[in-house]
């Protein structure tokens, strides 16, 4: 029992520092010794305590001190017993200081904590002016909150007004000496320079009450408690700032914010935007709580409807309808809406944002139709398009290839190019490819063959064009259409083309050589003829010999015009710079070698050009030696002077050419034909009814015009234009 | 024309008509064209006489009449091996075309040639000697 007692007090003596009255422990001293002598050994006398009544009175007075009321009881033959209840209730009485120590111990910790936490320091101050009074106590979260180390334990009151800002010293002072007269307690807010950092005072609340005498009612001392409510003050600043600048955004914003009391059906709050957004202010809104309901437009009623029966699930909405503007505008809102339930399960509230999306969905409307557009077109159309990725993969293809190489889209996305190309392109394709990866952006031309589903060989034409580089695209671009059957008909037509080209050339030679060959002996014989001529005198023979000469001139004439009109209608328009002027000269003297004898025929020319005229020289050729020939071989035999008179005007524009003369001149009745091949006036003609046939088309062939005056007996005109090309 | 009056001592006729070359040696003795008349019936004997005489100038032409459509070397095909004989030669010789081509693109190709100084068309009279007597 007194080991028990023993180990209590040492350990109540190590770890306590609450006052303990210090004769108590003295009398403990002596009773334990004594307990351990006497108790072993019953009935005996103790040498250090003395009998065991002495040791039991002894216990009582411990016992009375520690505050047991009870009188000790003292039974002669009990003596023993009697101790050993005293000691009893002595141990238990030190068990229950011992609590009651430890529990003040732990609220003591608990009060610290709760002040560090808080950061609100306590205090007991005497009620004195004087400010040389040091407090009666500080707890030590106080002492932190002011910076002032706890050592210094002792602090004047002047010491302190020193901590607190100087500006809010004297209202501080103020709030003490009205708390001492008048209220008894102060509820107040000053700043605090801690640590003498006066650039970042604290601010701190302090609340304090006055305690009172109790009989005299004089101020005896002031307890108050002191919080640093810096950060709560800046959170709240913070708070008042998010505040107003939601308000800020409440009212500014485009969108709209509102908030309903169903049960009430009570517009709570709608932010100002709905003036903008409906037309009507929020008081309007206010009182009728179904205009939004009325304004959405019927057909988009229902959606309005079903977001509603979501929010009393308690779902939160999206919602997409049109609206009647006041103002008779169709608008589309996006209406985003949280519901509030009570326990219940009963929708008591939403709370919700409205914004204007007219010009997104006009956007996606327009663009929902140029796509529809867009599809209806490509599928419809006989082109096809297909993107070809860098494995050379198609990756996507439109309808329209069923058409065309007749695989449905499922089965050809996916594979690879490679598998449809003619052998002989393989070639073809690796330079297009080559090319492409090349030059993006660039279109490629191409003409494949490729191997539709049935086996056939589909001539492919289109324009392929790089956009690998396009994220959305990622590949080559491909358009094509079905080019088997013009590619048939090209080809055929380049044959045709090529065989019309060697029969052209065949027959252009074969008319120069007959031509030459023919001509070649005719000259031969005119030499011949001309040589004989000059050998004889005899006139019956040169008469002969000079119709053998017209007969074989008037051949030869006919074969150059017939090689003039084969070269008319096969050869090239050649245009070069043309000068009248000199051509004029040439045709001049071939009439001599060629003549017909009418060597008294006076040509005149006249000529006004540029130089700017460009024609085909050997066609200007032919038109006007035929016409002036045609002059010369019908002049007028009647008339005294003959004449054939050309008249040049040549520009940049274009050439005016009228050959006139006074000869014979043609009825009007044959006017109609004179231009047709082979026609012949008269069988006095000299030509060979080719002449102006070939004026004709010569001159058409020129794209130019040819009109002619004639009047029999007075002479005819030509008169012929040629543009300048 | 005073008849011992030669425009030239020797003129070389290139012409595969027998009649041409007749009717030309005809003509030209007859107006005292040229004093020697040297017919030849292709162009290839033409070539080899120039060729063999150009070391002698007495047996080398003044003037060549050179006709275009021959058989197997034709007139422009003379020209062409006529560029490579020597100077000497090519100094003595006056060519004229003789032909009864009247192709725009004969004429042009002819008078082209440095060689070639008239282009004239068949037959050959009196008149057309004169032009190349007096260009």
């Amino acid at each position: 029992m007194n080991v028990i007692l023993e180990q209590l007090l040492n350990k109540h003596f190590a770890g306590n520092d609450v006052p303990f009255h210090p004769d108590l422990f003295h009398e403990l001293d002596i009773l334990l010794n004594g307990a351990a002598a006497t108790l072993p050994e019953t009935g005996k006398e103790s040498p250090a305590t003395g009998t065991p009544e002495e040791l039991y009175h002894i216990l009582w007075e411990t016992l009375n001190l520690l505050g047991t009321e009870a009188s000790p009881m003292m039974d002669g033959d009990e003596t023993l017993h009697s101790i050993v209840n005293a000691a009893d209730m002595l141990y238990t009485g030190c068990r229950n200081i011992v609590a009651i120590e430890q529990q003040t111990l732990r609220e003591t910790v608990h009060l610290k904590t709760i002040q560090g936490v808080a950061k609100a320091g306590s205090w007991d101050v005497p009620a004195t002016y004087d400010l040389s009074a040091v407090q009666n106590y500080w707890s030590d979260e106080l002492f932190h909150l002011l910076g002032i180390d706890p050592s210094a334990n002792k602090i004047t009151y002047e010491q302190y007004i020193a901590l607190v800002h100087p500006e809010d010293r004297g209202f501080m002072m103020e709030e003490v000496s009205r708390a001492y007269t008048e209220t008894g307690r102060y509820d107040t807010e000053y700043r605090i320079i801690r640590g003498g950092d006066i650039a970042h005072p604290r601010t701190v609340r302090e609340i304090a009450e006055v305690i009172k005498d109790e009989v005299t009612g004089e101020p005896l001392s002031l307890i108050g408690v002191t919080m640093d409510i810096t950060d709560i003050k800046q959170a709240e600043k913070a708070i008042v700032e998010a505040n107003a600048e939601l308000r800020t955004l409440f009212n500014n914003m485009n969108e709209v914010f509102f908030s309903v009391n169903v049960e009430q059906d009570r517009t709570l709050q709608i932010s100002p935007a709905c003036e903008r957004l409906y037309g009507y202010a929020p008081e309007m809104f206010m009182k009728d709580p179904y205009l939004w309901f009325s304004l959405i437009i019927d057909e988009d009623k229902k959606k309005a409807h079903e977001s509603n029966l979501q929010l009393s699930q308690g779902e939160d909405t999206q919602v997409e309808y049109r609206i009647r503007h006041r103002n008779g505008q169709i608008k589309w809102l996006s209406v985003r809406m949280r519901p509030t339930l009570n326990v219940s399960g009963k929708l008591i509230r939403i709370d919700g944002i409205s914004s204007d999306i007219t010009e997104r969905k006009e956007a996606e409307l327009a663009l929902t139709n140029s796509e529809l557009k867009l599809r209806s077109l490509l599928e419809n159309s006989n082109d096809a398009i297909v993107i070809i990725n860098e494995h050379l993969d198609y990756t996507f293809a439109t309808e329209s290839i069923g058409r065309i190489i007749g695989y449905a889209t499922e089965e050809f996305v996916g594979t690879s190019m490679l598998n449809y190309i003619h052998e002989e392109d393989q070639g073809f394709i690796a330079h297009s490819l080559f090319s492409l990866n090349a030059k993006p952006r660039e279109p490629l031309p191409f003409e494949v063959r490729f191997r539709a589903k049935d086996g056939h060989w589909v001539w492919l034409e289109g324009v392929a064009t790089n956009y690998m580089n396009e994220a959305v695209i990622n590949g080559h671009i491909v358009n094509f259409r079905d080019v088997t059957d013009e590619i048939a008909y090209r080809k055929e037509l380049e044959d045709a083309n090529d065989k019309l080209k060697k029969t052209n050339t065949e027959l252009d030679r074969f008319v120069y050589s007959v031509s030459h060959d023919l001509r070649a002996p005719l000259a031969s014989i005119l030499g011949l003829i001309e040589f004989t001529e000059s050998e004889t005198d005899d006139e019956d023979i040169k008469q002969n010999l000079s119709m053998m000469k017209d007969s074989i001139r008037k051949l030869d004439i006919f074969i150059l015009d017939i090689l003039d009109y084969s070269r008319n209608a096969r050869l090239e328009v050649k245009r070069t710079p043309i000068s009248f002027s000199s051509l004029l000269t040439d045709i001049r003297n071939s009439l001599k070698f060629i003549s017909t004898g009418n060597s008294n025929v006076e040509i005149r020319i006249n000529i006004e050009e540029d130089g700017t005229f460009c024609s085909d020289r050997s066609r200007i050729i032919i038109i006007l030696n035929n016409l002036v020939s045609n002059a010369v071989r019908y002049a007028d035999p009647a008339k005294p002077a003959s004449y054939v008179e050309v008249t040049v005007v040549a520009r940049a524009d274009g050439a005016l050419i009228s050959v006139k003369d006074n000869g014979i001149g043609i009825h009007k009745d044959y006017h109609q034909y004179i231009f047709n091949m082979f026609y012949r006036v008269s069988e006095k003609s000299k030509g060979s009814g080719l002449g102006l046939y070939l004026v004709k088309e010569t001159v058409e062939k020129l794209n130019g015009d040819i009109q002619f005056t004639s009047t029999p007996g007075v002479g005819t005109e030509f008169k012929i234009y040629i543009p300048n090309p | 024309m005073d008849p011992n009056n030669f425009n030239f001592e020797k003129v070389m006729i290139v012409d595969d008509a027998e009649i041409d070359r007749f009717l030309a040696k005809k003509v030209l003795t007859k107006h005292a064209f040229a004093k020697e008349v040297l017919p030849q019936e292709s162009a290839m004997n033409a070539l080899s006489y120039l060729s063999e005489n150009q070391e002698n100038k007495e047996a080398l032409p003044d003037l060549i009449f050179l006709d275009i459509n021959m058989p197997k070397m034709n007139g422009f095909d003379f020209l062409e091996e006529y560029k490579k004989l020597p100077e000497s030669v090519k100094k003595k010789c006056i060519i004229v075309m003789l032909s009864s081509s009247l192709l725009p693109e004969d004429r042009e190709l002819a008078m082209n040639n440095p060689y070639v100084c008239q282009f004239l068309n068949k037959p050959l009279t009196a008149d057309k000697l004169k032009d190349v007597a007096n260009p």
